[in-house]
C-alpha cells in the first residue's frame, strides 16, 4: 500500500517499478494489461481526456 | 530541487474544460458544499462574459473543442432568457468555429419546459444532483429552510423523462449511502435514470468534516462498489456508471497515462468566477481562501486574460507546489500509473498543502474502485458494462 505519510523529495526514491511485489498493483496491472491486449483505436485514445474531464467534473 | 519544467509549468497548451460560475448563488444548501459565497446573488454580467469569450477565443490555449461547464453555484438561478443572450454572444465571438459543447450541471429544483426547450436547441448536456430515494437525498440536500428537496428533484428527473431529454445523475455518497448498493440501483431503475455517476463526500472548501473521517471507510467503500458491479453487470444495457466506465478503461489501455492528470496541469481547467477571476487546476479552488497563494486568483478577464494566468507570481507557486505532490505521488503510491497524481484541491484541504501525496479523496474514490476493478479483472476476463 502507498505511505500515508510523505517522503522528503531531496531523497531518492526507487520508482514503483524498480519494487515491484508479485502482488503489487503494478504487477497485477501488467497482467491485466496483458490479458486484455490494448485494441482501443486512436480515435478514443483522442477523446479520452475530454469524456474524462466532463464526466469526471464533481457537480453537487 | 526546481520541479518546473519550464516557465508554463509543463502545460501542452490546450484548454478543455471552461467553468463558469454564472452566479455563485444556490437555492439549495446542501450540508456538504464547499462553495464558501452561495448565498451571494451576484450575477456575470455580460460584460465580463464577452470579454471572457474574447480572451478564450484568442488564447494560446484553445484547440478545436472545448467544453464549457455552467457550475459552481445553481447556474439555472440565473434565468434562461440570461443564457440565450450568454449564447448568442459566445456563437457571435467564436469566429474560428471551435466545437464548444455547453455543459450544466444543476440541482434541477428550477428545471421548467422552458429549459428543457433552450436545453435541446444547444444540444445541452445536462447533470442532475440527486441522491437516491428521500432517506438518502433529503439528509444533506436542503433547501434554505431546512426542508428536503427530493420531491422538486425528482419533478426535475419526470420532466425530462417526459420530454425525452437526455441527463445523467451525480449522487454524492455518504456514510449513510454505501450500505444502500441494492436500494440506490432499484431506485435508478425504477425512475428510469441509466446513466449515473458517484461522487464521494469529500472535505474541500466550506465543508471541513465528512461523514466518512470518523473511521477508516475503505472497506466499506469497496463493498459499495463491489455490491454495485455486480448489479450493473447482472442487469446489462440498465445502467452505466461512470466511475466504472473510467476504472475500467484506464486499467484495460495502457496508454491511459498519455492524458496525463487535468488537475494538475495548468490551463487544461479554467474556472472563472463571477466577476471575471480566473483560477486554474482544481475547480474547487475558486472561492476558497489562502493568504499564500493570493485565493487562488491568477488574474481576471478584465486585466491580462487567459494568456496572463502564467505569468503570475501566485500561479507559480500553485504550479510548483502541485508538481512537488505530484512527484511525491509518483514517489510513494503504487497506484500512481493510475491516479496520476490525485486532485490538487483535496491535498490542499485535507493535507495543508499541495506539496503532499495520499488523502482521503485518494483512498476512498481511486484506490478503493482500482481495487475491486482489480479483483473483478482477475476473476474473470469477461466485462459487459452499461
Amino acid at each position: 500500500m502507498a505511505a500515508i505519510g510523505i517522503a522528503p523529495a531531496a531523497v531518492p526514491q526507487p520508482p514503483p517499478e524498480q519494487s515491484m511485489q508479485a502482488n503489487s498493483i503494478p504487477e497485477r496491472l501488467r497482467i491485466v494489461r496483458e490479458r486484455f491486449g490494448t485494441e482501443e483505436s486512436q480515435d478514443i485514445k483522442r477523446d479520452r481526456p475530454t469524456v474524462r474531464f466532463t464526466q469526471w467534473y464533481k457537480g453537487r | 530541487m526546481d520541479p518546473i519544467p519550464n516557465a508554463m509549468c509543463g502545460t501542452k497548451g490546450v484548454l478543455e474544460l471552461l467553468v463558469v460560475q454564472a452566479t455563485p448563488f444556490c437555492n439549495v444548501d446542501c450540508a456538504y458544499c464547499y462553495l464558501p459565497n452561495r448565498s451571494s446573488t451576484a450575477r456575470m454580467s455580460e460584460a465580463t462574459l464577452e470579454r471572457l469569450f474574447e480572451s478564450v477565443f484568442s488564447s494560446p490555449f484553445v484547440s478545436d473543442r472545448l467544453t464549457v461547464l455552467w457550475h459552481a453555484g445553481e447556474p439555472l438561478v440565473a434565468d434562461v432568457d440570461y443564457y440565450r443572450r450568454v449564447f448568442a454572444i459566445i456563437e457571435r465571438l467564436n469566429r474560428s468555429s471551435i466545437r464548444v459543447t455547453h455543459s450544466i450541471q444543476t440541482n434541477g429544483t428550477l428545471l421548467n419546459r422552458d429549459w428543457i426547450e433552450f436545453f435541446r436547441q444547444h444540444n445541452v448536456r445536462i447533470g442532475i444532483s440527486l441522491d437516491g430515494p428521500p432517506h438518502l437525498h433529503d439528509r444533506y440536500r436542503r433547501n434554505r429552510n431546512g426542508g428536503g428537496t427530493y420531491e422538486k428533484v425528482l419533478q426535475a428527473v419526470r420532466l425530462l423523462r417526459r420530454n425525452d431529454y437526455p441527463f445523467h445523475v451525480i449522487t454524492v455518497l455518504t456514510r449513510q449511502s454505501l450500505s444502500a448498493a441494492h436500494e440506490l440501483f432499484s431506485f435508478y431503475i425504477e425512475h428510469g435514470i441509466s446513466d449515473v455517476a458517484f461522487n464521494i463526500e469529500e472535505v474541500q472548501g466550506e465543508h471541513s468534516r465528512s461523514s466518512f473521517q470518523e473511521e477508516d471507510p475503505g472497506e466499506a467503500v469497496r463493498s459499495f462498489f463491489r455490491d454495485f458491479l455486480g448489479l450493473v453487470e447482472s442487469h446489462p444495457g440498465k445502467l452505466e456508471v461512470r466511475e466504472f466506465a473510467g476504472v475500467f478503461g484506464m486499467i484495460t489501455d495502457s496508454r491511459a497515462a498519455d492524458c496525463d492528470n487535468p488537475q494538475t496541469e495548468p490551463m487544461r481547467i479554467v474556472t472563472v468566477g463571477v466577476n471575471g477571476e480566473l483560477s486554474t487546476f482544481s475547480p474547487e479552488l475558486i472561492g476558497s481562501r489562502s493568504e499564500r497563494y493570493k485565493n487562488f486568483i491568477f488574474g481576471n478577464v478584465h486585466q491580462g486574460g487567459l494568456a496572463g494566468v502564467v505569468s503570475q507570481r501566485n500561479f507559480m507557486d500553485v504550479c510548483a507546489d502541485i508538481q512537488l505532490g505530484v512527484h511525491r505521488c509518483r514517489q510513494s503510491c503504487e497506484y500512481f500509473e493510475l491516479c496520476l497524481g490525485g486532485a490538487p484541491a483535496n491535498k490542499f484541504f485535507e493535507n495543508g498543502g499541495f506539496d503532499s501525496a495520499e488523502t482521503l479523496h485518494c483512498r476512498l474514490s481511486k484506490k478503493a474502485l482500482i481495487d475491486i476493478a482489480l479483483e473483478r479483472l482477475e476473476r474473470a476476463p469477461g466485462l459487459q458494462l452499461g
